[in-house]
């Protein structure tokens, strides 16, 4: 038998690369985020679970201004970024989401070619001096995205033409590209089968070495396989957060010990 | 474990046979039989009023595409055309079509005599009624052109009266001619004996698709080509306004534009304007580009200006379908990768959008092309444009007609060769719409991709 | 928590691995007291009895290993379903040693019985199997109450257990020096009783698997320990 105590001490304290501090979010009327306060570690998995409805995309969508694209959507607080306001005036959320990359619930690749849909993000903030280098970007890239072997024979071939979890991987590929510091991650492996999520997460697993990875998900099985830290939010509150291992074994918060073994209430 | 699957208590067993059909059932299929029937008849009276139409418009308009020709071999009398003898252009031309009726009448009258016709008719006046009374005219000009010819006998391809096309195309009847004060039963009889020999000859008649407008009384020669240039030339107007103008109002509405009560009034006019009936937009046109701007009355450049208005919406409104059906996955991919709102719109919405904004614009132009109602107020009906227009300018800023306008104007006029004409006009509109309409369908077909 | 699960398909696995743990808890803690009982009686066939007991024991504890395993690789439990089920499989483990431990007793019983008998021993030796009785019972209570106080109380008395065994083990060692020929019995007693503080030991192990199930954490203070053997 293992102390759960003792094992949260072992999991090696890292910086912290997102600082969030009493955020509000409001739709409208809709109170939807309410004063959520976390540190999200570099180079680690830090996974957002919760029922359906209770902030946790929504949180997500603060953290590379994609609310900023939704009228009613209003933030309040501090979300920092290595000691960065993101809300500050001053940031374009254009280059806040180069260094900020997202991965969507569902595979949505350009309808353009594979190498074209790699390539889109250094383009546009002209991270490639001439085509040499462009395809280094988009070997890198599609390598780091795990796809590199199955792929490289067609890059000319339309992405959309790929399975669902390749298509997935081609899309986290494409968020790698932009050379981000942070990847979000939405649900990344809920339109996928059992396969293609494990290999997902394994290149998740893989991508921790380089990035910190927030991934929202409705399996809490996906969040205990892949995270290092767990967020349990409820109703707009963010209920528990702790390393996954205490998490799952031993909340302290009733509410998140109900959500995760499955009970009403 | 051992209680893990519920024994199902639940739901009394099904009572009776699966090979005997309940009353239930049966009515429930008898229902269903009889909506498949109401579907079919209905579409099959779609169809059949389809057919009537179209063997309507083909029985009525296919003869306005034949016309009687007659050919003869006309002398150049010098004396009657050029009385001085010194080929002098300017004396030529004094000469008015006048003087050239007589030489091609007893020309005409010649052939007669030459074929051994027995007719009563023995003057080369009486001969009138068979040729077009633009015969003269076709004559005079290619004397002028090539004064040359002058003392000589050239042969000529006349155009035949109405009266004498419809004749042969069965539209005029001998038991009829007693009301008819143009034609009588003689010149009949010359027709007929000419017919045999290969003077009197019906033909294609390339003039209908390319010619221009006729009098009233010169049905014969009237072709829809100059209002086709006139339709034309609106539609490049409306192609070049209406699409960016209607792209860009879409894709600042449905992107960039705030959801507010403004923008959704703006949305609600936009929707109501397609529903404006289109002489409305006539009216407008008259009062602004005409009374106020003082454009030119009647020119292709206002009726373009005018139908532009009245297709912006339908090219707004599908334009905005077609935006919305881009997946929002796409634009969050863009924006998610760094993308700008611009940048997403324009590298991937747009692209995905464009077989939609396409179709949209094409049947758009398809309707501007039918519409006739807003012409009226500008003055492009019954205007009659004898010549094509020289370029560019003159074509947009000359008077014209366009292709219904043309149609309408025909269906008015009192000879029945326009009538013909008239049903001849819209089989051309017909082929133009509907060649839009496959190209719509063309370009959705190739352009339409899965995402 | 007394909130029910949304799937109450998996209520109902709970309850019956925990109805079987109670079950075994049961057959052991008869066990215990029969093989005392046995031995103060010299009952010969009293102590058959309970030898042949020991397979119903042993069968039980496979049947809540098989169900436990299912219900992880079935239900995929969390937190504190998890530890019940983590803990149903320790305590289990425990019990099934128990058992052995006193069908172990009652096999030393059925050669005592012919052997001279060691008199005083008895009563203290049962007394102390009856104690360890006890505290199982009380374990099994706390453990279905999710008691930690009661737990808790039964790891405080595993020392007057511990205590009772050093006496005892004196005694033996009295008796044995004094005549040679209490050797024998004597060991067989010793062994008894040894048996006995095993018995208490892994009922202290099933408190602390109570204890780790309520709170999420082993109890961290160290165990009170008399067993010093400073004889």
């Amino acid at each position: 038998m293992y102390d759960t105590a003792k094992l949260g001490t072992d999991v090696n304290q890292n910086e912290t690369k997102i600082s969030a501090r009493n955020v509000q979010v409001y739709y409208g009327d809709t109170h939807a985020i309410k004063d959520v306060n976390v540190d999200i570690e570099a180079k680690s998995v830090t996974a957002f679970i919760g029922p359906s409805g209770c902030g946790k995309s929504t949180f997500l969508r603060c953290i590379n201004r994609m609310n900023d694209t939704i009228d009613v959507c209003r933030v309040e607080g501090d979300i920092k970024i290595d000691g960065e306001d993101i809300y500050d005036k001053r940031v374009d959320p254009v280059q806040l989401r180069a260094k900020v990359g997202m991965v969507f619930q569902k595979p949505n690749p350009f309808p353009k070619s594979i190498y074209d849909n790699i390539a889109y993000g250094p383009r546009i903030h002209g991270l490639a001096k001439n085509k040499a280098e462009l395809d280094e970007i988009v070997e890198k890239s599609l390598r780091r995205g795990a796809i590199w072997n199955e792929v490289k024979d067609r890059l000319h071939a339309p992405g959309t033409g790929l399975s669902g979890g390749q298509q997935q991987r081609l899309c986290i590929a494409r968020a790698v590209a932009t050379e981000p510091e942070v990847l979000l991650m939405d649900e990344p492996c809920s339109a996928l089968d059992p396969i293609a999520t494990a290999q997902v997460e394994e290149l998740i697993d893989e991508l921790r070495d380089q990035y910190s990875v927030v991934i929202v998900t409705h399996s809490m099985q996906q969040a205990a396989r892949v995270s290092q830290k767990t967020a349990f939010f409820h109703l707009g509150n963010l209920v528990e957060y702790g390393d996954t291992s205490q998490i799952f074994t031993n909340p302290n918060d009733e509410r998140t010990e109900s959500y995760i073994t499955g009970r009403i209430g | 474990m051992t209680d893990a699957s519920l024994p199902n208590t639940g739901g009394a067993p099904k009572s009776g046979s699966l090979h005997e059909i309940d009353a239930r059932t049966k009515k429930r299929n008898a229902a269903e039989k009889r909506f498949r029937m109401y579907g079919v008849a209905a579409i099959a009276t779609g169809i059949i009023f389809l057919l009537v139409l179209l063997f309507a418009i083909l029985g009525n308009g296919l003869g306005a595409f034949q016309q009687t020709f007659i050919s003869v071999p006309v002398y150049l009398d010098e004396s009657k055309l050029d009385k001085k003898g010194n080929r002098n252009i300017d004396d030529i031309k004094k000469v008015s079509t006048f003087g050239y009726n007589p030489l091609i009448q007893k020309a005409v009258l010649k052939a007669v005599v030459d074929a051994g016709i027995e007719t009563p008719l023995k003057k080369s006046k009486d001969m009138k009624a068979l040729i077009s009374a633009s015969a003269a005219a076709q004559v005079r000009q290619a004397v002028i052109d090539n004064p040359a010819l002058i003392g000589q006998t050239v042969e000529f391809r006349f155009l035949a009266s109405s009266r004498v096309d419809g004749y042969l195309k069965g539209r005029v009847h001998r038991e009829l001619l007693a009301r008819d004060k143009n034609i009588d039963a003689e010149h009949l009889d010359i027709v007929d004996g000419l017919k045999e020999i290969g003077v009197v000859k019906k033909t294609f008649n390339s003039a209908f698709i390319f010619g221009a407008d006729a009098s009233e009384s010169r049905a014969e020669q009237a072709g829809i080509g100059v209002s086709m240039i006139g339709s034309l030339f609106m539609m490049l107007v409306v192609l070049f306004l209406a699409l960016p103008i209607g792209v860009a109002a879409s894709i600042y509405l449905e992107e960039f534009a705030p959801k507010n009560r403004w923008t959704d009034l703006i949305e609600v006019n936009i929707s109501n304007l397609a529903a404006v009936p289109s002489i409305v937009f006539g009216i407008l046109g008259l009062a602004v580009f005409i009374q106020f701007m003082h454009l030119p009355q009647s020119a292709p450049l206002v009726g373009g200006l005018v139908l532009t208005l009245m297709t912006l919406p339908t090219i707004i409104i599908s334009t905005r379908a077609s935006l919305k059906a881009v997946p929002p996955s796409i634009r969050d991919a863009a924006l998610g990768v760094g993308a700008s709102k611009m940048q997403s719109v324009f590298h991937h919405v747009l692209p995905l959008a464009a077989p939609g904004i396409l179709t949209g614009t094409i049947i758009g132009l398809a309707q501007a092309l039918g519409e006739t109602a807003p012409l009226l107020l500008i003055g492009m009906v019954g205007y009659i444009a004898s010549n094509p227009p020289g370029g560019v300018i003159e074509g947009l800023m000359s008077p014209n007609s366009a292709m219904p306008a043309q149609i309408y104007e025909w269906a008015k006029r009192a000879d029945p060769a326009y009538y013909e004409r008239a049903w001849g006009g819209i089989i051309i509109l017909l082929i133009f719409l509907v060649s839009m309409n496959t190209l719509a369908v063309l370009l959705r077909r190739r352009f339409e991709r899965r995402w | 928590m007394n909130d029910q699960h949304i799937v109450s398909a998996f209520d109902r696995d709970l309850e019956g691995i925990q109805a079987q743990v109670m079950k075994m808890g049961g057959l052991v803690e008869a066990a215990i007291g029969e093989a005392a009982n046995a031995m103060a009686a010299r009952d010969e066939e009293l102590a058959a009895q309970v030898r042949a007991a020991d397979k119903a024991i042993d069968g039980l504890e496979e049947l809540i290993n098989e169900r436990c395993a299912n219900l992880i690789a079935l239900r995929a439990p969390a937190a504190v379903d998890l530890r019940v089920v983590l803990s149903v499989m320790k305590i289990a483990g425990n019990l099934e040693r128990i058992g052995d431990y006193a069908k172990n007793m009652a096999k030393r019983t059925s050669v005592l019985v012919h052997m001279e008998q060691v008199e005083g021993a008895n009563g203290s030796l049962k007394r102390m199997a009856h104690e360890v009785q006890l505290m199982l019972k009380d374990v099994l209570d706390a453990f279905i109450q999710r008691d930690v106080e009661m737990a808790r109380d039964v790891l405080e008395r595993d020392e007057s257990v511990d205590q009772m065994y050093n006496a005892l083990f004196r005694e033996f060692l009295t008796f044995m020096m004094e005549d040679p020929r209490y050797i024998t019995p004597c060991m067989h007693l010793h062994f008894m009783a040894k048996n006995t503080e095993r018995m208490g030991d892994h009922v202290t192990a099933i408190a602390e698997q109570v204890i780790y199930l309520v709170t999420g954490s082993m109890p961290d203070e160290a165990r009170p320990k008399a067993t010093r053997l400073d004889a």
